[in-house]
């Protein structure tokens, strides 16, 4: 039980803290703080330690917080007060020396202590078991990739309001150049409300699309606009169906998108 | 130019101004002094939040138009505005609540804040070898802030859930409706119950963004992803120099090595997107990221001096009460999670003065939270 509890809680606090370290440096501070802080701890430590008692006990861990907060118990971990008690810690410390060289000596090391116990912030990759993301140079003020906003900005050219059938990763930050773009359908997956969308999304990410159904299907709902990635939607494939090639360019994901409008 | 004179007004002036009223109604840091200056500008940002919060999802529920949502939370801020104004000016005495925020009456309910030094006499009481370590402290904040706001403005976080915490409020703008439109396809529904994220409807702060950028001119894309990153860093350091302020209190130099500690283990806590180092740097605009590294550095500062500051309690408990309601217009994380913070504190001060009126302003802090709840249950 207790062993079940301790793998569960450190997935948690590595959602919360990066890789869950940050909790038990924190822990090893507020016990240093109990006995080298005494006028802290009546105002600070009492009560952080309720805090912690209440949030990270295995029995409100099992039967309460789950249904308060369901599957999110690792955001409920960031009412834990981690960086300050960390940093008082430090302070505290630091102040404790009384020579001003042995009080930068220590800054120096507790700096580069801080710097082992979690990754780096400004890192390329962020893990997330959900939505994985990247870290990158913004290419324009809207802090989009530069191919999703020329080519919404290519279609709303075309169209004020174009009416699209999507399936690359842009379809998610295309309304967010201008909400006048309509797509189909959500995103794969996770935002799919109808029975309707789901068949369209079905036929879009198959490795041969049957792009006659996806065509009549488009009119039928008033649909202009179709964008492909290249490893099923190449022109020579897609074409022959009724479409005419307007644009290209590189996907999130660095493939290659074709855009296209149907032909009446 | 207007838009850039429009943003700096709105999210530096207007909040620092709110603040300063505010905190002169209340009788909290009428001095001008740093502490002062920090719990304005957090202040500034949490009264409006709370206001919009007050009305946003019941005019959601109602489907008003998000310009009957504005022009009710921009007469109640005004209004409230007035109000705090006028009971500072009558708590400070006649002409003392000055511009320079300095006060000479002797009905102003004082907290550490008022005992305070100015700034001039601190200085004034150092040596040179602690002027000198001071300013050096200074500058090192202030490079260590520069470059965390440099990279929040010049770098992008992509992730795939991001797009829909944001596109609310460009639909909201855009058709002039809360929550009517399907965020991941544009397609208008007949009701808000048709929307995927009901839940958002009781934390709406993509409307809130929708306001700012109706009131900037700024593209709401722009803004919450470019422009409100500076202003949020600020907001969180100045919540930890605000919990700083209460341990440390004069000592400025312990005050800063504080904040140059917190700001290295937020830099040193990346990697994953849910970690609360990434939600104060990189992922800054989203709800649930305010939560994290504005509101509950807040909160709890403001509950390290709940029990520090007995004869404050009711005047503490109403900042509590305002941030409590700030915390349920960011995220349904904040109306879940909060109750957990104050009534952990609750607890303790029950606990160690055995005493149950001790936690009654703490119940009323809450009142915000369980309304949020009670709507979500009603309508989720």
């Amino acid at each position: 039980m207790l062993s079940e509890f301790f793998a569960d809680f450190q997935l948690d606090l590595s959602r919360a803290f990066a890789d869950g370290v940050h909790f038990w440096v924190f822990l090893a501070a507020l016990v240093y703080l109990w006995f080298a802080e005494k006028k802290w701890r009546k105002p600070l430590v009492y009560p952080v330690t309720v805090l912690i008692i209440l949030v990270c006990n295995p029995w409100c861990y099992y039967h309460v917080w789950p249904k308060v907060v369901r599957y999110a118990y690792s955001r409920l971990l960031w009412v834990v007060p981690v960086v300050a008690v960390i940093a008082l810690a430090c302070v505290s410390l630091v102040r404790k020396a009384k020579n001003l060289c042995l009080q930068g000596v220590l800054i120096l090391i507790l700096a580069l202590a801080i710097t082992r116990i979690g990754p780096y912030m400004y890192v390329q990759n962020f893990d997330d078991f959900i939505s994985p993301g990247y870290y990158a140079k913004a290419e324009n003020a809207y802090h989009l990739v530069g191919n999703v906003v020329t080519i919404s900005e290519k279609l709303l050219e075309l169209d004020p309001e174009p009416m699209v059938v999507c399936d690359t990763s842009y379809s998610p930050f295309m309304r967010l150049v201008s909400p006048k773009i309509h797509l189909y359908a959500g995103r794969y997956g996770f935002n799919v409300r109808t029975k309707k969308e789901k068949k369209m999304l079905d036929a879009l990410v198959r490795s041969e699309p049957n792009y006659k159904w996806i065509r009549k299907r488009m009119i039928k709902d008033g649909y202009t606009y179709l964008m492909m990635l290249e490893w099923h939607g190449a022109p020579d494939v897609v074409c022959p169906y009724g479409f005419e090639l307007l644009d290209q360019a590189q996907d999130i994901t660095g493939s290659v998108v074709y855009l296209y409008r149907v032909q009446e | 130019m207007l838009q850039v004179i429009m943003t700096i007004f709105i999210l530096l002036l207007l909040p620092l101004a709110t603040g300063h009223v505010l905190a002169g109604a209340l009788g909290l840091y009428p001095e001008r002094n740093v502490s002062g200056l920090a719990f304005r500008y957090l202040m500034g940002y949490v009264l409006p939040w709370a206001i919009f919060e007050a009305f946003g999802p019941l005019m959601i529920r109602a489907m008003t138009t998000l310009d009957a949502l504005i022009l009710a939370w921009g007469i109640t801020y005004v209004v409230i505005l007035i109000l705090c104004f006028m009971i500072a000016r009558k708590r400070m005495g006649s002409g003392s609540f000055s511009a320079q925020g300095r006060l000479a009456g002797e009905n102003v309910q004082r907290i550490p804040g008022n005992r305070k030094k100015g700034i001039r006499q601190i200085w004034a009481s150092m040596n040179r070898t602690e002027q000198v370590t001071t300013v050096l402290l200074i500058v090192l904040v202030l490079a260590m802030l520069g470059w965390q706001i440099w990279r929040s403005v010049r770098y992008t976080y992509q992730n795939l859930d991001d797009p829909t915490f944001l596109t609310p409020a460009l639909d909201a703008l855009d058709t002039n409706t809360m929550f009517r439109v399907d965020s991941d396809t544009g397609h208008m529904l007949d009701t808000i119950k048709g929307t995927g994220r009901r839940r958002d409807t009781i934390a709406p702060f993509q409307l809130y963004i929708a306001t700012l950028s109706k009131m900037t001119g700024v593209h709401a894309t722009i803004l919450a992803h470019t422009v409100l990153s500076p202003f949020l860093i600020l907001a969180g350091y100045a919540a930890y120099w605000c919990t700083a302020d209460v341990l440390f209190e004069e000592d400025y130099r312990a005050k800063m090595l504080f904040l140059l500690f917190a700001g290295e283990i937020l830099t040193f806590m990346g990697g994953a997107t849910r970690a609360q180092g990434v939600a104060a740097l990189i992922r800054t605009w989203h709800g649930k990221s305010i939560v994290a590294s504005v509101m509950i550095p807040a909160i709890f500062s403001v509950l390290l001096l709940y029990g520090k500051e007995k004869e404050k309690r009711k005047a503490l408990s109403v900042i509590l009460f305002l941030m409590s309601g700030a915390s349920c217009l960011l995220s349904t994380t904040g109306v879940a999670i909060i109750p957990a913070l104050i009534g952990s504190f609750g607890l303790w001060y029950l606990i160690s003065e055995r005493n149950i009126r001790v936690i009654l302003p703490l119940l009323f802090t809450v009142l915000p939270s369980v309304a949020s709840a009670a709507l979500y249950f009603l309508y989720g």
